[in-house]
């Protein structure tokens, strides 16, 4: 499959939002080792709001429901989180006209915009061991998949390996950002709680691709 | 579990409504959110405060007169969203402007950046005051790094008197700003606080050690220690805080000893008489020392030394009336 219709990528997005819901304990011991333990609790918040919305809601517009995905987990989650992973769908979408399909390279474009928009505002550069660490690698492998013409099974499951990849190295970073900074050495050891956040969402991406990847749901909007 | 809560998810919403139980007839839930904002409005500057909920008073108690107009709080130690921040501060906006008053979290900077565009869109004056008080967050040369702990009382005392002294917005944010840059703090516990909801404390320390340094959700001080006494461990605080920024001769300091959450008042006391007896020493002046539960982190048993040092107009707006629910004014007088 070389594009997803917008039936398709509400499809994959609930299978991502279901997949963060369920790895709510996960997410918040990776959290209490180096943080305040919020993380998994934040993110479920918000991806349960996503669900809700996905599936009260047709699209027509990929951008478009990337934007609403966006924004729906800054109002709802708040925190750091709520912004970063808000920006992660919404950054990439704002200020382009709609698109009806999601292919490799608009897919990259779209994460190398939201990155950008990250960077600016939350001031942490990537080995920061933030969520970075794992997105911004993810990204390089999607440019790197639209430049090779990639399917997008493939390009989504390379971007989901790079970033678990990143996610994994962040153990060995010192925290230079957030409320893990000033554990200094004692942040060594632990990922990430971000960084394993975002490898949840692209793995998730690449497993529903994979699964859908002979038989498209094309527009069947209602199925799930 | 130990906490008498209901439902973990329903916690902020509860104690924002023990709050209004109590004091309704002054403030009142800003709809949609967990915001409260006072009831009746004086034409003047907007002070809005807000971030994660877990640490009251902080800062669903920093509202009330010469204090802030609508505070905002997030879940359980997280930022408040956008929308919600924009709602409380369009709640008591009164044409003066918007001063946000808040702690430096990368979360809470996030949210209120957000909020602040927004309001700016649609034609709000807004400015920005971030309470970075706590030396052991980060060394001097990275000072912008330093999180927002109890110290963050005493520049929400000084944005709340310049506000009603009828200042502008910019004069506001300057005397804040200046409140801000004079306030030192540094925390230390002997144990964690829980996260409602969730089974395990924050952080587990050994027994017999501390916390030196501790940041207000748990997070990790500049060292663990033997746990020392009282008297040993103020003055081992007090150097690293006037260390960090000495006081000059004619300069009266405002200090507070606060409670992390299951501090008991006996240690608070015998922990602000040293404080007292060792600024003393030192050659500081007291203005003020406040003791109490200013700024918590759940069941957190330890504490924080905030000192503040005056200027001749600050001391004046430290003294104009103000009062919240845990502050009638300064002690000493």
């Amino acid at each position: 499959m070389d594009r997803m219709t917008a039936g398709d990528v509400r499809s994959m997005l609930i299978a991502v939002a279901d997949r963060i819901i369920t790895s709510e304990r996960l997410l918040t011991k990776a959290d209490r080792d180096i943080g305040d333990g919020d993380h998994g609790l934040g993110m479920t918040r918000g991806f349960t709001a996503v669900r809700e919305l996905l599936l009260a809601t047709t699209f027509d517009d990929v951008r478009g429901m990337l934007s609403g995905v966006g924004d729906t987990l800054i109002t709802s989650m708040g925190g750091a989180s709520g912004v970063v992973f808000g920006l992660l769908f919404r950054a990439g979408a704002q200020g382009l006209p709609p698109s009806d399909v999601l292919t490799v390279p608009i897919a990259a474009d779209h994460f190398e915009r939201s990155i950008r928009e990250i960077t600016r505002r939350g001031g942490a550069t990537v080995g920061d061991k933030t969520m970075l660490d794992a997105l911004h690698p993810a990204v390089e492998s999607l440019r790197r998949s639209s430049e090779a013409g990639d399917t997008l099974a493939y390009a989504f499951r390379r971007a989901a390996i790079a970033a678990g990849e990143g996610a994994d190295r962040s153990k060995d970073l010192i925290a230079r950002f957030g409320k893990a900074m000033t554990l200094g050495e004692r942040s060594l050891g632990f990922p990430d709680a971000g960084a394993i956040s975002t490898t949840i969402i692209f793995t998730a991406m690449a497993e529903w691709t994979a699964a859908n990847n002979e038989h498209p749901t094309t527009s069947a909007q209602g199925e799930v | 579990m130990r906490k008498f809560i209901n439902e973990p998810s329903k916690v902020a919403q509860e104690t924002l409504e023990g709050f209004l139980a109590i004091y309704g007839d002054q403030f009142a839930q800003v709809p949609g959110t967990l915001a409260v904002a006072k009831r009746v409005l004086d034409d003047k500057v907007a002070i809005v405060s807000g971030g994660g909920s877990g640490h009251e008073p902080v800062w669903l108690e920093y509202i009330g007169p010469g204090f802030a107009d609508a505070v905002c709080q997030g879940d359980i130690f997280a930022a408040p969203a956008p929308q919600s921040i924009v709602r409380a501060a369009k709640a008591v906006e009164r044409g003066r402007g918007i001063l946000f008053v808040y702690g430096n979290y990368s979360g809470d900077r996030l949210n209120f950046d957000l909020a602040a565009e927004e309001l700016q869109a649609e034609g709000h004056e807004v400015l920005t005051v971030r309470v970075a008080d706590d030396v052991a967050a980060a060394p001097p040369d990275r000072a912008n790094d330093r999180r927002g702990i109890a110290g963050g009382f005493f520049v929400s005392k000084i944005a709340g008197a310049a506000s009603e002294a009828g200042l502008d917005l910019k004069s506001v944010q300057e005397l804040a700003t200046l409140a801000a840059d004079r306030t030192r703090s540094m925390g230390v516990a002997s144990a964690g606080g829980t996260i409602p909801g969730t089974d395990e404390p924050t952080f587990v320390l050994p027994d017999g050690k501390m916390e030196i340094g501790m940041g207000m959700h748990g997070e990790a001080g500049v060292r663990r220690a033997d746990m020392a006494t009282a008297d040993e461990t103020v003055d081992h605080m007090i150097r690293l805080i006037v260390g960090d920024r000495s006081l000059s001769p004619d300069e009266k300091a405002c200090v507070l000893v606060n409670g992390l959450g299951a501090t008991t008042r006996a240690e608070l006391l015998i922990i602000a008489r040293r404080t007292a007896w060792v600024l003393d020493q030192a050659g500081i002046r007291i203005h003020d020392l406040q003791v109490g539960d200013f700024a918590t982190s759940q069941e957190m048993h330890g504490f924080s030394i905030s000192v503040f040092g005056l200027t001749p107009e600050l001391q004046k707006l430290y003294d104009a009336p103000g009062r919240t629910s845990f502050f009638s004014g300064a002690n000493r007088h």
